[in-house]
């Protein structure tokens, strides 16, 4: 009834003939392979960089207000133009890229830490515990996309990190969900038998053995999943949910910007933009690492 | 076919009461839920003092009084026996009744959007998959990914930018006649038609290097004749599956894409609900939403498992 939101990646199941070839090995070589992935790499490396070194590099301090620069073009002194307020609409965006990118890979740290959990415990105790929580991880996906994080957070209050919360609590099931249909492929392969007939406690067949063989898939789900926050958490915050006035953030700089839209476009193209190409190279690097994963092996659906 | 059936609508009967409990319960749980909040905004300013008595009488009023477990079976049995979902604390209306008003533009938007991803998305994907590595493939693929890159709201504004306020041939917000539907249509339908697109586009790919279709070359058919009579009906089968998927996506879609366009609909009274704490609104708003959801999702296996006969059912 309720598919995953994302497409589900493939899994990478070693072959006979890759045993010679440290996996480290293999991947440096499949990157090496493609230079468009190396490239989305080095700019993952810039964009967290830049956003981390935001007060060094911005040239105005994003709340400054100037009313006789409001609404300006392009210019020497503000290259990507002024906002409304007379704020300096690059530095706004560089200072964006911060509050966008904290509250991408929280949410998307919760929601797999919480999901890869449940899913390897249902997996891996079946029965009764796998019913219990396979039914709470069906309920959450019921909801669709983001209006259950919408709703709570109008009532929660503005807040970094009711924004995380709340986003996390609409993203974990799916995680979940993937996460035990790996668990169930690996789990009676005769390693994990013989783990558990040496006398190995749960816990560490899990942390040992399982969860290192079936979190790949996972992992690409969380790398695509992180373009996806960032558009949602814009969405929420251009219809004025959860960001605290003062602290700038793409979808509230393009929510307040809108009603100048006509006079003044910069105030809504440009936040739009940082949104576009940040979230398109999260889309390219998570696609890259499907590709390097992806063995063109059968593929393991989870239901 | 009958087990199969009842098994299904039971279980969607149960998935509804139990998210909608979850619902009901975590929002009215949440500080913004209590009496106080909603005195504060159906009474007050949000910056004045409310008093005790006040309080009590919001409480009381709203039916607040009772533990919450109490309060949502209470609203449960209404539903079912009268089909009273509550008083808006705003409006003071039935929510009923604002949700009937409601309804038809969303499913109209919805219903429009839906058309665009299945139409623009199967003949993209067709296109692509036959001119696979060629130009044209080359242009659509590039612009999936960009379309699954750009923020829908963002996309929205830029439409009305530039069709309405720079061209001036569509109404900029608004609701009523065909040219109003445009721009809202397409730009909710931009981010699941490019998904459809590279869904049918794999599909097809795989449908193209089957052994019956190679024999269909063989036999001395002719191009157009494999793609249409032999390739595209069995491509498609998988794509209905994830079509019902994206319905979810474009209502979830459709609350952001109704407030830029003023488009009356249940994304608009979910928003406004929300902002005004109008808990009665937002739950029940929610659980329609669900209902949707959840109704073509079913609708949809069914479906698929009508045009795809070698599907048993369990």
């Amino acid at each position: 009834m309720s598919e995953p939101l994302t497409t589900i990646p493939p899994v990478w199941k070693p072959k006979a003939e890759q045993t010679a070839e440290t996996s480290s090995g293999r991947w440096r070589r499949e990157i090496r392979r493609r230079p468009g992935f190396q490239i989305g790499l080095v700019l993952l490396g810039l964009l967290v960089a830049a956003a981390i070194c935001a007060p060094l590099i911005a040239p105005y301090n994003p709340g400054t207000t100037n009313l006789k620069e409001k609404n300006q073009g392009p210019s020497s002194a503000h290259p990507w133009g002024t906002d409304y307020l007379g704020r300096d609409l690059f530095s706004r965006t560089l200072y964006g890229a911060q509050t966008s990118l904290l509250i991408a890979f929280m949410t998307v740290g919760i929601a797999f830490a919480v999901g890869t959990t449940v899913g390897c415990m249902a997996a891996y105790y079946g029965g009764i515990v796998d019913e219990g929580l396979s039914r709470c991880v069906d309920l959450f996906l019921a909801f669709p996309g983001i209006i259950f994080s919408l709703a709570l957070l109008g009532l929660i209050g503005a807040g970094v990190l009711n924004m995380v919360l709340a986003l996390a609590l609409s993203q974990w099931a799916t995680y979940a969900r993937l996460m035990r249909g790996q668990v169930l492929s690996v789990k009676n392969m005769d390693y994990v038998l013989s783990a558990r007939t040496g006398g190995l406690p749960d816990r560490l067949i899990m942390v040992r053995h399982l969860v290192p063989n079936a979190i790949m898939p996972v992992l690409i789900l969380a790398t695509l999943d992180i373009g996806h926050v960032i558009l949602a958490t814009a969405g929420l915050s251009f219809l004025g949910l959860g960001i605290p006035p003062g602290i700038p953030e793409w979808g509230a700089m393009i929510g307040a910007g809108k009603e100048f839209i006509r006079m003044a476009p910069l105030n809504v193209i440009v936040p739009g933009l940082a949104i576009t190409g940040v979230v398109l190279l999260f889309n390219i690097l998570g696609e890259g690492l499907r590709e390097i994963l992806d063995t063109r092996e059968e593929q393991v659906i989870p239901l | 076919m009958h087990h199969y059936l009842i098994k299904r609508l039971a279980f969607l009967v149960l998935t509804i009461v139990a998210a909608s409990a979850l619902a009901f319960v975590l929002l009215h749980a949440v500080p913004g839920g209590s009496a106080e909040t909603i005195a504060r905004h159906t009474l007050v300013g949000l910056e004045d003092e409310v008093s005790e008595q006040m309080i009590t009488e919001v409480s009381d009023q709203y039916d607040l009084v009772d533990p919450l477990w109490q309060q949502y079976l209470n609203w449960v049995y209404r539903a079912v026996r009268y089909g009273d979902l509550g008083t808006s604390f705003v409006y003071h209306e039935p929510v009923t009744r604002l949700l009937t008003l409601a309804l038809p533009p969303t499913l109209i938007l919805a219903a429009t959007s839906m058309l665009i991803v299945i139409v623009a998305g199967i003949s993209l994907g067709i296109y692509s998959a036959v001119r696979e590595n060629r130009a044209g493939d080359l242009i659509v693929r590039c612009a999936t990914v960009f379309s699954i890159s750009f923020p829908s709201f963002w996309i929205a504004l830029m439409l009305m930018l530039v069709f309405s306020l720079t061209l001036n041939w569509l109404p900029v917000t608004g609701y009523g006649t065909p040219a109003h539907l445009v721009l809202p249509a397409l730009a909710l339908a931009l981010h699941p038609t490019a998904v459809v697109v590279r869904i049918v586009r794999t599909s097809m790919l795989e449908t193209l290097g089957q052994p019956y279709i190679t024999f269909a070359v063989a036999k001395g058919l002719s191009f157009g004749q494999i793609v249409w009579n032999h390739a595209v009906k069995n491509a498609l089968i998988p794509v209905t599956t994830v079509l019902g998927v994206y319905f979810g996506h474009l209502l979830a879609g459709a609350v952001i894409i109704e407030n830029i366009f003023a488009w009356p609909g249940i994304g608009h009274l979910l928003v406004d609900g929300v902002f005004s704490h109008d808990i009665p609104i937002v739950t029940s708003c929610i659980v329609v939403i669900v209902t949707m959801f959840l109704v073509v999702n079913l609708s949809v296996d069914l479906l698929y498992r009508i045009i795809d006969p070698r599907i048993s059912y369990e």
